[in-house]
């Protein structure tokens, strides 16, 4: 019984499969004068991501967004900057901006509570005269 | 009793060494950019080596901030399975905690190449010269 247990448990971590999952928060901007009011959520594929700034579109800022992806098993595969980047679209995209500047990314490491961490911050905006 | 104390007051401590693994992302410069923003950058808030830089030095120095940070970041990666291997039995026993690789150095280089790719994004901003990054996706 005991030795089936032994098989069984470690075979159901990896049968688990459910890959990752993320948590996120949001604050306001340093430096930004006011915040704007979220719009309607939308879809993560429409949120433009990008490590830079956008100089070629007036934007006003809705706020800084920190993301943190967790592997949910040691077996599952380790976060990465694109699930990272997907994160924090999504969470951008559910407060209903246009993109996320100047996003960045932490290293990979062992945290309290997976065995597979990484952060993300970048800052939510949304175009103006659309 | 007390061989289970000992073996639950070991894992906490490998846990919150561990913990020490992560290297969160770095924070985020003040806004300058936006419609938004309390104020906005001008070319006298930058040294005067950085004022004077042309938009093909910033590209060229954007590039190489990101040659690095891929350098740097691999190096930590290289090191995973080995402190995955060592936490996990660290939680059990924790002598091997020193056998973890936390690889400091290329933690804090990353840290200070995001700043300074930071300042270089915003020089671009107020000289109008490309962005130094990848192109948004």
């Amino acid at each position: 019984m005991k030795s089936k247990s032994f098989l069984v448990v470690p075979l159901l971590a990896i049968l688990a499969g459910c890959g990752s999952y993320s948590t996120s928060s949001v604050k306001p901007a340093t430096g930004a004068a006011t915040g704007v009011a979220a719009k309607t959520t939308k879809s993560a594929t429409d949120v433009m991501l990008t490590e830079g700034d956008i100089t070629d579109r007036p934007y006003t800022v809705l706020g800084d967004i920190a993301v943190t992806v967790r592997k949910v098993t040691i077996f599952d595969a380790d976060p990465t900057k694109e699930k990272v980047g997907e994160a924090l679209k999504e969470k951008a995209a559910s407060m209903g901006a246009d993109a996320v500047v100047l996003a960045r990314y932490g290293t990979v490491g062992i945290g309290f509570s997976s065995w597979g961490v990484m952060d993300g911050n970048g800052r939510a905006v949304v175009f103006q005269g659309k | 009793m007390a061989v289970r104390l000992f073996s639950r007051a070991s894992s906490c401590c490998a846990a919150l060494i561990l913990s020490g693994c992560v290297a969160p992302a770095p924070a985020l410069p003040p806004d300058t950019t936006s419609e938004n923003a309390a104020s906005h950058a001008k070319l006298e808030d930058f040294s005067p080596a950085d004022a004077a830089m042309s938009c093909s030095e910033i590209a060229a120095e954007g590039v190489s901030i990101e040659s690095k940070m891929q350098a740097d970041t691999g190096k930590v990666e290289a090191n995973r399975t080995r402190n995955q291997i060592a936490g996990y039995f660290a939680a059990l026993y924790l002598v091997p905690i020193v056998a973890t690789e936390a690889n400091s150095q290329e933690k804090k280089d990353i840290a200070k190449l995001y700043e300074r790719r930071d300042v270089l994004i915003k020089l671009s901003v107020v000289k109008s010269c490309p962005m130094p990054v990848k192109p948004a996706s």
